[in-house]
This record gives C-alpha cells, sequence and structure tokens, in this order.
C-alpha cells in the first residue's frame, strides 16, 4: 500500500452519513498517515462475579480430558513442566455449554481456559484487571487504606502509543471504564482501574457516559484537531521546586555527601515525573463518517438494567468505530429480570447438587450481554474493511473460580476471550493447562494480561516488584504482572502464554 | 574457589586481633565476599546480615557446628576459606562490640545475653544519639500525619485525597524501618497529591486562613503572597526560610513560563512548590548555630477582652481602647549591646488567644515596624489556640546600615497589637509570648565526635515524628523557638502530650498491631455455620481488631501496665455478642465495657492475633509472630519450592482426620523444614488450645471441605522445647503457660525495647543507640514501671538531642 493512498478508515470517515468535512491525507503529517492506515488493537474487559460452575461454563468434562486434548506447547516452568493442551471449539456441534450457549456463534473467535489461577482469595475483582494479589483478604490495611490494586491493563493499553498510534486522548476517551460503584465491601473505592497513582474515573450510566464523555468529540467529529493543553501546575512547580534541591545540597546545608546523592535521587524521581507530565501536546481526531451512537438516558434502576449494560456495549462499540477509544472495561453484574431465585450472591454460595440451577439464570444473563457485545463488535467495519471484533479482544473473567461455593477462592478461575487481535491471539480452542508438578498447580493469570499487552503491541508495561524486608515476601505493585505469582503454587512462564500469544 | 591468599599485605593492628581469633585477614573485598556467602548459604536460618542472630560467633564455633549440626550438614560443601570468609563477614572489625550483644552467649538467643540478665548495656554515653539520623526520608505515614497537623483532618478525608494517598506505596517495613529510597511511584504520588490537596487548599482557603491573615489568594498583592509564603514555608519546613530563598519562591510564581498566571494559580504554584520540597519530603537536620534565636521579648502580653489588661515588663503603651503597642527602646539595650550588632533575617512573634464566653475567638492584627519604615500589612485574625507570625526582616536595612542607624531602629522597633472581637463582657484573650530575632547565618557549633547537636526547631521535630508520626504541632514549635526544649522534663513533658492526642493514640495502636504481627484476614472464608457455632462472620474481623486496639489502648493509656500485665491480663473489651463469645464472656450489650476472661490471657491471647476465619489456625503463623515479633529471633524466608514439594506430600493424606497439630507436624517433619520449625512449632502449638476463631476449646473439630464435621481430636497444646531463654521453662502446657513464660522473658522484654525504638526512629538500631536501649530495657524490666513509660522514655532521654555526624 502507497503510503499517500487514501485508506479504508479516511474512505468511511468521508463519506459517512453525518456533515463531514473531507479529510485530506496529503494536509495530514506523514506519521498520521502511516498510523491510520493499519486497525488499532482494541480491548474490552469485562469482570463478572461469584465464580461458576464448571458444569455450567465448561463443555463437558470428557471435551477437556487430558486424554482427549492435543498437546500443543510445552514450557519448563521452576520445578516442572507447564504442558498446553488444546482441543478446537468446532468439534463441538450444539451448544458450547449452559452459560455460553448463547455465544457459540462466535466459537471460532473464542478461546476458552482450564488452569488458570490468579493469587487470593474472596471477591477480589480488582485482580482480573490487574492480576495483582489482593492485600489479605479485605479491601483496607491497618491504616483504612485499599489493598494492592496494581494497574489495570485497560490502563497500560490505553496509554500506549501502540494502541493509540495517532496520538493517545485524553483519560476519560482513552479507557472508558463503565462501572457499579461497588467493588470493595468496606470503602468507596469505586473501581480498580489505577494508573501511576491515580484511580480512574468510572461511569455509572449510558446518560453520563454519553453527556461527560462522548458527546463532545461525537459533536465535533469532522477533521482533525489539535488541543493544546496548558502546561500542567504540577510540571510547573516541578520546574521551580528543582532550585530547592539545589538549595539543599549546597555546603550551607551541612548535609553530608551521602544524603547529598538521596537528594540526587529523589531529584531524578521527579524529574522523570516532570517530563512524563510534560508530554507533548495531544491531538484528538474525531471523524463524522461513524455510525451514529445511540444517546440513551436509560440508568440502572430496576428493569433497565439489561437495557443499561446493552446500550453500553453500543456506546463502547460507536467509539471504536468513530475512532475515539480503543479501549475500554466494565463490571458486569446480573440483573433481577433473569428469573433466578435468590440474589445472585445468595445462589453462589449453594453448594454443589443445588448451586448449578440457582445460579445459571444469572450466569446466561450475563453471557446474553457479552454476547450483544460481541455481535456489535462483529458487525461493526475497521478501517480497513474488516470486522471491529477481528482486531479486538474481549476479556471476560470472574472474581473467583471453578466450583468454589462459600471458599471464594480463585484456584482454578474462569477466563474467556473473544477475538484475536487481528490473529496474535489464537483462537477457536478450548486450552487447558497442566502442570508436571501435581493437580493442584496451575498456570498464572499473570500470563493472560501480558499476552493481551504483547499482542496489542504493548510491551514496555512496568514490572515492579517490591521485596519487602528480609526478603520474605514478593508482592504485587504496580502492574507487575510478570512478577506477581508465588503464594499458591501457580507457575510463571516467564511471558506470554506459550501458543495462545502467536505474536 | 576461593582464597585468601595474597591478603597479607592487608595486615595491621586491627584485624591482628581478628588473626587472633582465627579469622585470618580483613579487607573490605574480603568482607564483601563473605557477605555474600552468608547471604547464600546462612541468612535463610539466621537472617540478613546485619541483624544475623549468629553474628559476632568465632570462626570456632561456625566450623563446630557445620560439623556436628544436622541442619547445618548441607555446608560442609563449602571450603575452609570460605567459611573463614563468612566468619569475617559475621565478625567486622571495623564496628565497636554492638549493643545488641554487649555479652554474647547462648546461640539461641536471638538477642544474646545471659539468661535472665538485660540485654542491652549503656557501652558509650558519650554516643548518646549519634545513631539518629541527620537525613531522614519522610514516610507516607509521616507526610499524611503532618499534612492533618497542618491542614486538619478534614480535608484529609475528601474522597479525592484519599485516594491520593491510597495511591502513595507504602514504604515502612515489618521492622518498622523506612525504605530509604523513594521510587518513581512514590514521587508521582505525592505531586498528584499536593496538587489535589493544593486545589482543595484553594477552594476553600479556611484550610490556610492562619497563613493567610487577612489576605485571599486572589489578592494580587505581593506582600500577601511573601507573608503566605514565609508562614507556610517555616510551618511545613520547620525552619526559616531564607531571604534568597523566598525571593525565588515570590519571583518564580509570577516570571518566565508562569508568566499571566492568576492571582490564585501562583499561590497554588508557591504551596506546591513548599510541598515537593526537599524539607518537607525529607527531615533534614543541619545542626545548631549560635545565636539562631534571640528571645527579645519574653515578656507575656495579655489583654483580656476590653477590660482590664496586664502587662509585663515589656515596654507597653496603649494607643486607645483596642490597640497596643510594644516596642523596644535603646534604654534597654547597652551600646555593646549584641542585638544591635548582629544581623538577622526574621522577627518572629509568637501569640496566641483563647476564646472568650460563648467561645467567641477575639481576632487582632499584628504589624510591625522599624520606623520611618510605614507598617507592614502582615497581620492576621486568629481562630485557634496558637499563632507564630514570621516577619520577613530582610525587609529592613540591617544589612548594609551602620550600628548607628540600627540603634535609632532599635529605638522605634514596634509591634502593634490591635485587637477586635469579643466584648468586654464575653472577655477573650490575647497572648504575646516572644518576640524573637532569628539569624539563619550564625557560625556553626563545630561538631565535637561523632554526634551533632541539634538546634531547638530540630528537636522538634525529632519529638513529634518518633511519637506522633508527623511534623511539630503549634505547640511544639512555640517551644522550640521559645527555647525550651533543653532539658529532658521539658521534652518528656511535650512528648507525653503528643502520646497522649489523637495522633500518638494512632500511632501506638499501630506499633502494637505490628507488634502483634495483625493481619486483616477478613471475614471468614470457607467456613460452614457449623463450624461457626453461632458466632455471626459478618464483620467479625473488625471486631476483634477492634477489641485489640480497646485492650492495647487501656493496657497503655489507662491501667499504665507493665510489660508482665500485658501479656497477661484478663481482661477483655468485646464490642457485640460474637466477640463476647470468643472470650468466653457474657454479653451485656455494653460495647467494649471492661470483662474479664476465664480463658484469655494478655495481648497474644487476644482473638485478632489468633484468628485465621478458615477451617484451621495456623500455628506455625502464631509461632513465627512470637518468635519473630517478641522474642527477635530473625526467621530466613523459606524456599517456596520445599514448601510446595511438603504440599504435594501433603495431598495424598487425609487429612480431614488429621488435627492440626498432626498435619503441621507432618508438613515440617523433614530435616531442611526442622532447621526453622524446631524454633516456631512448640511456641505456635502452646496455642492450639485456640481455635481459628481465636476460642478457647479442649477438642479439636475438623471439618471437610462441605463444612461437615469430619473427625474430633483432643486438644494437645504442649509446646516442647520453646527456647525462650536460658533458665525459664523449655516446655510449657497450653496458652497460659506459654503466655507466663513470655511475660517473664528479659529477652521478650529487650525485643521490645528495640521495636519501641525502632518504630520511633523508623530505622534499625545499632551500637549508638546502647544507651538508649539500655534505658527503655530498663523500664521494661521494672516491674513497678510501664509501657506507657517506656514508650516515652524513648523519645525523652538524651538522645533525642543529638543526630550523628553528616558523613
Amino acid at each position: 500500500m502507497k503510503s499517500n493512498q487514501v485508506n479504508r478508515r479516511q474512505f468511511l470517515r468521508g463519506a459517512g452519513t453525518w456533515l463531514a468535512l473531507p479529510l485530506l491525507p496529503s494536509l495530514l503529517p506523514r506519521s498520521t498517515w502511516a498510523a491510520i492506515v493499519k486497525p488499532e488493537p482494541h480491548f474490552v474487559g469485562i469482570l463478572s462475579m461469584n465464580g461458576q460452575w464448571k458444569s455450567n461454563f465448561l463443555p463437558t468434562a470428557s471435551f477437556y480430558d487430558p486424554s482427549n486434548m492435543s498437546v500443543r506447547a510445552t514450557k519448563s516452568v521452576p520445578g516442572g513442566t507447564i504442558t498446553v493442551r488444546g482441543r478446537s471449539l468446532n468439534e463441538i456441534s450444539g451448544n458450547l455449554s449452559p452459560v455460553l450457549g448463547a455465544l457459540t456463534p462466535h466459537k471460532s473467535k473464542m478461546t476458552l481456559f482450564h488452569g488458570i489461577t490468579i493469587d487470593g482469595s474472596s471477591h477480589n475483582s480488582a485482580c482480573v484487571m490487574t492480576a495483582s494479589m489482593q492485600r489479605d483478604n479485605d479491601c483496607t490495611d491497618k491504616n483504612g487504606l485499599p489493598p494492592y490494586w496494581g494497574t489495570s491493563v485497560d490502563q497500560v493499553l490505553s496509554r500506549s502509543s501502540a494502541v493509540y498510534p495517532n496520538g493517545i486522548p485524553a483519560r476519560n476517551l482513552a479507557s472508558l471504564v463503565l462501572a457499579d460503584p461497588y467493588i470493595c465491601r468496606s470503602i468507596e473505592y469505586p473501581y480498580m482501574s489505577w494508573y501511576q497513582g491515580q484511580f480512574v474515573p468510572h461511569v455509572t450510566s449510558p446518560a453520563a457516559l454519553w453527556n461527560n464523555i462522548l458527546k463532545g468529540p461525537f459533536a465535533s467529529a469532522g477533521g482533525s484537531t489539535t488541543t493544546t493543553q496548558a502546561k500542567d501546575a504540577r510540571v510547573r512547580a516541578l520546574n521551580a521546586v528543582f532550585a530547592d534541591y539545589q538549595d539543599a545540597k549546597s555546603p550551607r546545608r551541612n548535609i553530608s555527601s551521602a544524603d547529598s546523592q538521596r537528594l540526587e535521587s529523589f531529584m531524578g524521581r521527579l524529574n522523570e515525573v516532570a517530563k512524563e507530565l510534560d508530554k507533548a501536546p495531544v491531538t484528538v481526531t474525531v471523524s463524522r463518517s461513524c455510525s451514529a451512537p445511540p444517546q440513551s438516558t436509560i440508568d440502572s434502576s430496576g428493569a433497565n438494567y439489561r437495557a443499561m449494560w446493552d446500550t453500553y456495549s453500543k456506546l463502547v462499540v460507536a467509539s471504536f468505530q468513530c475512532g475515539l477509544s480503543n479501549v475500554a472495561a466494565m463490571r458486569l453484574d446480573a440483573a433481577a429480570d433473569s428469573g433466578a431465585q435468590g440474589t445472585f450472591h445468595e445462589t453462589s454460595h449453594l453448594p454443589k447438587g443445588s448451586g448449578e440451577g440457582a445460579t445459571l439464570p444469572y450466569q446466561q444473563w450475563i453471557a446474553q450481554r457479552v454476547k450483544l457485545l460481541a455481535d456489535e463488535l462483529q458487525n461493526a467495519k475497521d478501517v480497513d474493511g474488516s470486522s471491529l471484533l477481528d482486531n479486538s479482544v474481549v476479556l471476560w473473567g470472574n472474581e473467583l473460580g471453578y466450583d468454589t461455593p462459600g471458599d471464594h477462592t480463585l484456584f482454578d478461575t474462569p477466563v474467556l476471550t473473544i477475538g484475536n487481535l487481528g490473529g496474535r491471539l489464537r483462537s477457536g480452542e478450548m486450552l487447558s493447562f497442566h502442570s508436571s508438578m501435581g493437580a493442584n498447580h496451575k498456570l498464572t493469570y499473570n500470563s493472560v494480561l501480558e499476552s493481551i499487552m504483547q499482542a496489542a503491541g504493548v510491551t514496555d508495561y512496568p514490572t515492579q516488584v517490591i521485596q519487602t524486608y528480609g526478603g520474605t515476601q514478593v508482592r504485587g505493585f504496580g502492574q507487575d504482572v510478570s512478577k506477581n505469582y508465588g503464594y499458591l503454587p501457580c507457575h510463571y512462564v516467564g511471558g506470554p502464554l506459550p501458543y495462545w500469544f502467536v505474536g | 574457589m576461593l582464597t585468601l591468599s595474597g591478603c597479607n599485605g592487608f595486615r595491621n593492628s586491627q584485624n591482628e586481633n581478628l588473626s587472633s581469633k582465627g579469622l585470618g585477614d580483613s579487607s573490605s573485598a574480603l568482607t564483601e565476599q563473605g557477605t555474600k556467602l552468608y547471604s547464600a548459604h546462612c541468612s535463610v536460618c539466621h537472617g540478613a546480615l546485619d541483624i544475623s542472630s549468629v553474628r559476632g560467633k568465632s570462626l570456632e564455633l561456625i566450623q563446630s557446628n557445620i560439623s556436628n549440626n544436622p541442619a547445618m550438614s548441607a555446608l560442609k560443601k563449602l571450603s575452609e576459606s570460605e567459611v573463614k570468609l563468612i566468619a569475617l563477614a559475621l565478625n567486622p572489625t571495623n564496628q565497636p562490640s554492638t549493643v545488641d550483644n554487649p555479652t554474647p552467649s547462648t546461640v539461641q538467643d536471638g538477642i544474646p545475653g545471659a539468661g535472665s540478665g538485660p540485654r542491652f548495656a549503656c557501652l558509650n554515653s558519650s554516643a548518646r544519639g549519634g545513631a539518629n539520623r541527620p537525613f531522614v526520608r519522610m514516610s507516607r505515614e509521616a507526610i499524611v500525619a503532618s499534612l492533618s497537623t497542618v491542614f486538619g483532618d478534614s480535608i484529609l478525608g475528601l474522597n479525592s485525597l484519599k485516594n491520593r494517598i491510597a495511591g502513595i506505596p507504602e514504604d515502612r517495613q515489618v521492622d518498622g524501618s523506612i525504605l530509604p529510597t523513594a521510587t518513581y511511584e512514590h514521587a508521582l504520588a505525592y505531586v498528584n497529591l499536593y496538587n489535589d490537596l493544593s486545589d482543595e487548599i484553594l477552594k476553600n482557603q479556611n484550610y490556610m486562613r492562619k497563613y493567610l491573615g487577612d489576605c485571599s489568594v486572589e489578592q494580587p498583592d505581593e506582600s500577601c503572597l511573601r507573608g503566605f509564603v514565609d508562614k507556610m514555608s517555616f510551618k511545613l519546613h520547620r525552619k526559616f526560610l531564607t531571604a534568597d530563598r523566598l525571593n525565588d519562591i515570590v519571583n518564580r510564581v509570577s516570571t518566565g513560563e508562569n508568566a499571566g498566571l492568576s492571582s490564585g494559580e501562583r499561590f497554588k504554584l508557591a504551596l506546591m512548590r513548599l510541598l515537593i520540597g526537599p524539607d518537607f519530603q525529607f527531615a533534614i537536620a543541619e545542626g545548631e548555630r549560635n545565636n539562631d534565636q534571640t528571645v527579645i521579648g519574653s515578656t507575656q502580653m495579655t489583654r483580656v477582652g476590653n477590660g482590664a489588661e496586664q502587662k509585663g515588663n515589656s515596654q507597653l503603651e496603649i494607643l486607645n481602647g483596642n490597640e497596643w503597642l510594644i516596642y523596644r527602646d535603646n534604654s534597654n539595650f547597652a551600646s555593646s549591646d549584641p542585638a544591635l550588632t548582629r544581623t538577622f533575617e526574621k522577627i518572629v512573634v509568637v501569640a496566641s488567644a483563647t476564646p472568650g464566653s460563648g467561645g467567641v475567638y477575639p481576632s487582632f492584627r499584628l504589624d510591625w515596624n522599624f520606623v520611618p519604615h510605614v507598617d507592614r500589612p502582615d497581620m492576621t485574625r486568629v481562630n485557634g489556640a496558637h499563632q507564630i507570625f514570621v516577619f520577613d526582616g530582610s525587609f529592613g536595612y540591617m544589612t548594609d546600615s551602620t550600628d548607628q542607624t540600627r540603634a535609632e531602629l532599635y529605638n522605634k522597633f514596634q509591634i502593634g497589637l490591635s485587637m477586635r472581637g469579643p466584648s468586654a463582657a464575653q472577655g477573650g484573650k490575647v497572648t504575646i509570648h516572644s518576640v524573637i530575632l532569628v539569624d539563619l547565618d550564625g557560625p556553626r557549633i563545630e561538631v565535637v565526635g561523632e554526634r551533632m547537636k541539634l538546634s531547638q526547631l530540630e528537636v522538634a521535630d525529632q519529638i513529634a515524628l518518633r511519637v506522633s508520626g508527623g511534623i511539630p504541632d503549634d505547640s511544639l514549635l512555640i517551644a522550640a523557638l521559645n527555647g525550651e526544649l533543653t532539658s529532658s522534663a521539658r521534652v518528656r513533658s511535650e512528648a507525653q502530650r503528643l502520646l497522649e492526642s489523637p495522633l500518638g493514640r494512632s500511632g501506638t495502636k499501630n506499633f502494637f498491631r505490628d507488634y502483634a504481627r495483625l493481619k486483616n484476614t477478613g471475614e471468614p472464608v470457607g467456613v460452614s455455620s457449623q463450624q461457626l457455632e453461632g458466632l455471626d462472620p459478618s464483620g467479625l474481623d473488625k471486631a476483634i481488631v477492634d477489641e485489640f486496639d480497646t485492650y492495647v489502648d487501656h493496657q497503655i493509656y489507662q491501667a499504665k501496665a507493665g510489660f508482665a500485665t500485658l501479656l497477661t491480663s484478663p481482661k477483655a473489651f468485646p464490642s457485640n455478642a460474637s466477640v463476647a463469645s470468643i472470650y468466653g464472656v457474657p454479653w451485656d450489650g455494653k460495647a467494649s465495657s471492661v470483662k474479664t476472661s476465664p480463658t484469655h490471657k494478655g495481648l497474644f491471647n487476644r482473638a485478632a492475633f489468633l484468628y485465621s476465619g478458615r477451617k484451621r489456625g495456623s500455628p506455625i503463623l502464631r509461632g513465627v509472630a512470637l518468635r519473630t515479633n517478641v522474642l527477635c529471633d530473625p526467621l530466613g524466608t523459606p524456599d517456596a519450592s520445599i514448601i510446595n514439594s511438603r504440599n504435594d506430600d501433603l495431598a495424598g493424606k487425609p487429612l480431614h482426620l488429621m488435627s492440626t497439630r498432626d498435619v503441621v507436624t507432618t508438613q515440617t517433619s523433614s530435616q531442611v523444614c526442622q532447621a526453622c520449625h524446631v524454633s516456631i512449632n512448640p511456641l505456635g502449638f502452646a496455642l492450639e488450645d485456640f481455635d481459628s476463631f481465636g476460642r478457647f476449646r479442649t477438642v479439636e473439630k475438623v471439618f471437610d471441605e462441605n463444612g461437615n464435621l469430619a473427625s474430633q481430636h483432643a486438644v494437645d497444646a504442649r509446646g516442647t522445647g520453646i527456647r525462650v531463654e536460658s533458665g525459664l521453662p523449655e516446655d510449657v502446657d497450653g496458652h497460659d503457660q506459654l503466655v507466663q513464660v513470655l511475660s517473664q522473658s528479659a529477652k521478650a522484654k529487650a525485643c521490645l525495647a528495640r521495636r519501641i525504638v525502632q518504630s520511633q526512629s523508623g530505622r534499625l538500631t545499632n551500637a549508638k543507640d546502647s544507651c538508649l536501649l539500655a534505658d527503655v530495657e530498663s523500664v521494661l524490666r521494672n516491674d513497678s514501671s510501664s509501657v506507657y513509660e517506656a514508650l516515652l522514655r524513648s523519645v525523652s532521654g538524651e538522645d533525642i538531642f543529638y543526630v550523628g555526624k553528616p558523613q
């Protein structure tokens, strides 16, 4: 493809139904042409609650019995070997499973996992997006502070030029964070999305999403607009404060050379912060050629709940299609209109024998919502004419594991993806991970997120480790997706998941 | 193969001594090699080198143990030279004998020392305070406590700021010390916090009214900004801004890239600069200077309402009904008065107001001037107890003026006080406590020896950081400005005030939570109602921690309990029926009232300490907490692969038919595990008469994965070979005997002394702490004294007046 050719996305934008000023590629910087001819990666993270029964969620047990699956790859880990077994979902002729029946049409783009573990236990939604283990089992530490909420994968993606080659949009657009204002039981922190010391605001209703985030960019779509942000007050303050650090090192202050170096070190950190905050102004390019998103005033009350989530999905897909955002995260609870007896949480505590049937309506309700999102992505066209779903990955994770009523552990947790990021992830299979060290040894969930980031082209995610005094713990901190393991007998394979990650 | 050959050239008189012990030659390179070898082969069982339980052990002893101790047999692979290097690392030549090891004796004592004798001895009283660091990074807790002191708790309760505070990485380590270096995440989190904090303060200027006076941030008056920066800087940094720095801050916010900022933005920028600056992020002690503070007017001047006034011996002139004038005239100065021939940079007026009837505070303003200059507009209103007015001396004329003109100026040096507000009937009082000239460039007092004497303000800093965890409050600053912090008794009274304050009590609570190694394990998980036996799991984890806190607060602050009582008292403070049932006391509906438990005794029988909230309790975690935190015995990190292997071995056993003791015994039975677990399990087993919720039991009930009762076992709570210290019983039967032994343990008392000093100072102790540790230990060893007294003693000794010489 010639670099000055009008690409499909530009064509679509120019030929849209909204009033449009045609974009003339020759008027754009060359870097912009190069960046926008290629479909950009899209990510939707979905969290749901209360675990799953294997018999509800997975295909029949014989389908994923190791003897019936093929060995796809092996990987040495400390103490043994991890074996990746796989089996094509196309071998299932009917519904994939009671819960996943609705998603059966997407099975060729789906990956279903078995044998993935997140360190931790009890309700721990944050881990689904962060892979961070919780601080103990509750939401606060002794000082009333929240647990280790590692930087979430959506926020890592939303800060990456690999995901936004044309420039990273403003924070609210970079990752659309949609959540009920509930994650922790004891404090008000509404959502686990976290980036460099900040909680990322969440959106609680489609109306808010539309009015506060999307309306403006959609309304002003057309042509390209460069918004030069005023220099951040933080940068001004940092620029000024360096003189004080220099002064503190002066002989008059009588500090030792070693302490002077400590000051110098902290200055270095502040300087890094200043550089990060003082990056070049952001250009947000918006277009009117995409499909008009629904304008909704639906809220989460009562029977509107189903419609609310469906509207969310449409808004997310519209914003992807229009190039406003490439990343979204949703916490998807189940609604009262699912026909179930008892609350979702109550039914999840029922023992084997009665729990499967009681939770099924809720889980099916959620699967329906996931299906609608997948359908919308499938039907939307990306810049090269392909399905938006082809260049996306939808990650559906769960805060709890399989078959764990009452004990609420994450030992073997339900994970499912739809979409393969342009073929950079393998799809259409159920993958099962087995350890040579025994049945209780699982593969750490960190690798799932790491695979997604690398498939999206993000390779510079932070992997900081805090080694506590005496070396007794390695614990989650920041993103930490490659290092956060060790409490449970689960294994990190040292990078993306073998076989699933194609590269 | 490592070799010591070729190192003979390093031999000198110091390492002659080492050689005489059979340790060979010494050099930093060899020590470094030894340190690496120690870390690789020894630290797992004996802890990090700096706190090694075998520090100071001779080469012969090490070689003997490798040969004869089965748990150390794996080290036989080491060459003789390698063992020598390890011994060298354990016996550094350039350090005095350690405080913690004044009289090395038994190997099993984590804090070595003989039997029931003291573990610490004051080896060199002239080194007191020399271990204190002149440069300390402020921890997250210190920053938050400091912001609370300056701006109040309410602003930190705003959700936006709570989120920001939550984003600051934790940096206090398990031993109480602070990570010495900050990360990028720290830097970013602080910058974000200060940005949002400044925004909130600008939205509601009452948060900084004391520092604004009658000014507002919208007021485009540079003198307002100067006054604000001067006062706020003093409060945040506990030291005075030099004229140069003040000018730089004020100029910077309106020039260059900041030209055109609004007045509010300039205030914000200045405030953020002060917060991000080195003197708020670090506690930096520079040492005392000569004549750095000269009190020229310490007389109490008090005006009560509009009625009768009291006046001291300063010159006082009543201008009219509501205004006074205090001044110095040169008749009070001899011509050789040093105050006339010194330059100074600041005039500080310490004043306070107290409300009249109805709680109405008077408002007042202060002006000062050197005639013939016009009045400075620095003035303020008071709505709190204390005010410190910092006036910028650089306005004046002292630097280039002659002695004669200085004398003329002093002749008319005036501070005017005008008072408004309450009526005469309402009363109300304004007091000027002192007028102080501050010289920031006085000659530094020469440091003699290895310790540096602190200035008064730096002493205040030391007290506050140790007791309330943040920077000094106004009362402490005023005591420092008035030069009152020169005696241990005066320091003690300030420390006591802070220890009793909400911040101090909170710090005490957190200290004991760390001491007992409490973990917030959450509400019960995986536990059936059959196992709960009537306990309400909702909020149970928090309720038992509340009980722990109340127990601590009661014993420390109200009962003024000694060490033994703290560890053995039967008192309990349940806040609901479930917690009451755990302690075996009837629930009378009165939360946190004192009960006497028939089954639980002392700090380490608290439900919060015993609780796991799971199917089983954990003798291992209980034992580790006692071994490391109560006895200060270091334990290494277990090898994850060994743990996995042991767990795999357990997987095939009928665990639901085994008692917890049997499970742990099986799990840790291998020789490699026993190297450490021989010190852990007996302590934990002695608490097996408490279940996973802390309930007393004589029979252990084991539940299967479905929560059904699977087996029952008579509790065996014998702890055989508990290794507390020589002279105390090695074997105990149950929790009662265990806490009795611990409460009598000299080592445990010494350990608490060390933990108190480490927690308050935010660093590990070293040889120069010997006297302070001995002081605190002696308080804890005194049966008629209290832990409260030990907490105070740690900050009110001579050590508080010094830091180590910067080097």
